[in-house]
C-alpha cells in the first residue's frame, strides 16, 4: 500500500474507532456488527440477513426488522456502489450497527469526493428539514422521474433510509485529503416504534 | 410491437424490493403498458406490510395499467 493510501486508511480507520468507542462508553451500546475494509457482495448478503435472524431471535417486530433490513440494504449498496476509492483503489468503508433497549443505531462510513460533498450535503439537508409527508412527496418526484446514475444507483437511497427510520439522519464529513472525504451517516431504527 | 395474449395477467409478488429495483420494475410496467395497455397487475404482500402496499399503489399512480391487490393472510 503507497504512504498516501496508507494515510486515507488511517484517518477513516480512526473515524471508525471512535464511532465504535463511543457506542461502546458513551451511549453504553452493545455493539452487534462492525467491520472496516471492502464490502463485496456477499459480504453485504451475509451481515443483511444474519441482523434479520438476530433481530427476530432477539424479539424485535416484524416490522422494524424489515425497517433495518430496508436501511442496511440500501446504505450497504451505497458504500459498495458509491464509496470512492484511493489511489491504490481501496475503498476503506465502514459499518457499525449498536443496540440498547430502545434502538438501534447504524452508522455506515465511506469516502467521498471533497467536489461531491455540497450536494451530497444538500441533499441530506433537505432530506431532514422535511416532514414525514414531505419526504414522501420527495420520493414519489424523484420515482416519478426516475433518475437512474450510471452506477446503478437510484437517487432513492437516502430517501428511502429516511423514511424507514423515521428519524433524521445524523451525518458527518471529515476532511482526509485535497480530493478525499471521510463520510459517515447514523441511522436511528427505534424498537418499539412499530 | 406484439401485444400480449388476451387477459394476460402479470403477478407480482415480493418480500423486500431495494429502492434502486424500485425503479428498475416501474420501468418494466412502463415497458408493457406501452406494449399493452390491457395487462393486469395482480400486487400480492404479505398482510401488515403496508410499505410493500405502498410500492404498488405508486405504481398504480405513476402508471397506466390495472391494479388488483392482493394482501396475504396467514
Amino acid at each position: 500500500m503507497s504512504s498516501s493510501s496508507n494515510k486515507v486508511q488511517e484517518i477513516c480507520n480512526s473515524r471508525y474507532q471512535e464511532i465504535y468507542g463511543n457506542y461502546n462508553s458513551k451511549s453504553q451500546k452493545k455493539i452487534l456488527v462492525s467491520h472496516f475494509g471492502d464490502f463485496t457482495q456477499d459480504l453485504v448478503n451475509s451481515i443483511s440477513n444474519g441482523v434479520e435472524e438476530g433481530m427476530l431471535e432477539a424479539g424485535d417486530k416484524k416490522g422494524t426488522v424489515k425497517r433495518m433490513f430496508s436501511i442496511l440494504v440500501e446504505g450497504l449498496q451505497n458504500v459498495r456502489l458509491h464509496g470512492e476509492k484511493d489511489e491504490d483503489g481501496q475503498q476503506h468503508s465502514f459499518l457499525v450497527i449498536a443496540v440498547d433497549e430502545s434502538e438501534y443505531l447504524v452508522t455506515f462510513g465511506n469516502l467521498l469526493l471533497n467536489s461531491n460533498r455540497a450536494i451530497m450535503d444538500e441533499r441530506l439537508k433537505q432530506i431532514n428539514g422535511y416532514d414525514e409527508a414531505q419526504v414522501k412527496a420527495l420520493y414519489m418526484e424523484v420515482l416519478t422521474n426516475g433518475i437512474i446514475s450510471t452506477k446503478g444507483g437510484a437517487g432513492l437511497g437516502f430517501i428511502t433510509m429516511a423514511m424507514k427510520s423515521k428519524n433524521k439522519l445524523n451525518y458527518t464529513f471529515e476532511e482526509v485529503n485535497d480530493k478525499l472525504c471521510c463520510f459517515t451517516c447514523e441511522v436511528k431504527v427505534d424498537r418499539n416504534g412499530g | 410491437m406484439n401485444r400480449f395474449p388476451a387477459s394476460s395477467v402479470l403477478e407480482l409478488e415480493f418480500d423486500y424490493i431495494s429502492s434502486s429495483s424500485v425503479i428498475a420494475i416501474l420501468e418494466m410496467l412502463k415497458m408493457i403498458e406501452e406494449t399493452d395497455k390491457s395487462v393486469k397487475v395482480i400486487w400480492t404482500y404479505e398482510a401488515g406490510d403496508d410499505d410493500l402496499m405502498n410500492v404498488g399503489m405508486n405504481y398504480k399512480k405513476l402508471c397506466g395499467l390495472e391494479f388488483e391487490f392482493n394482501e396475504l393472510t396467514e
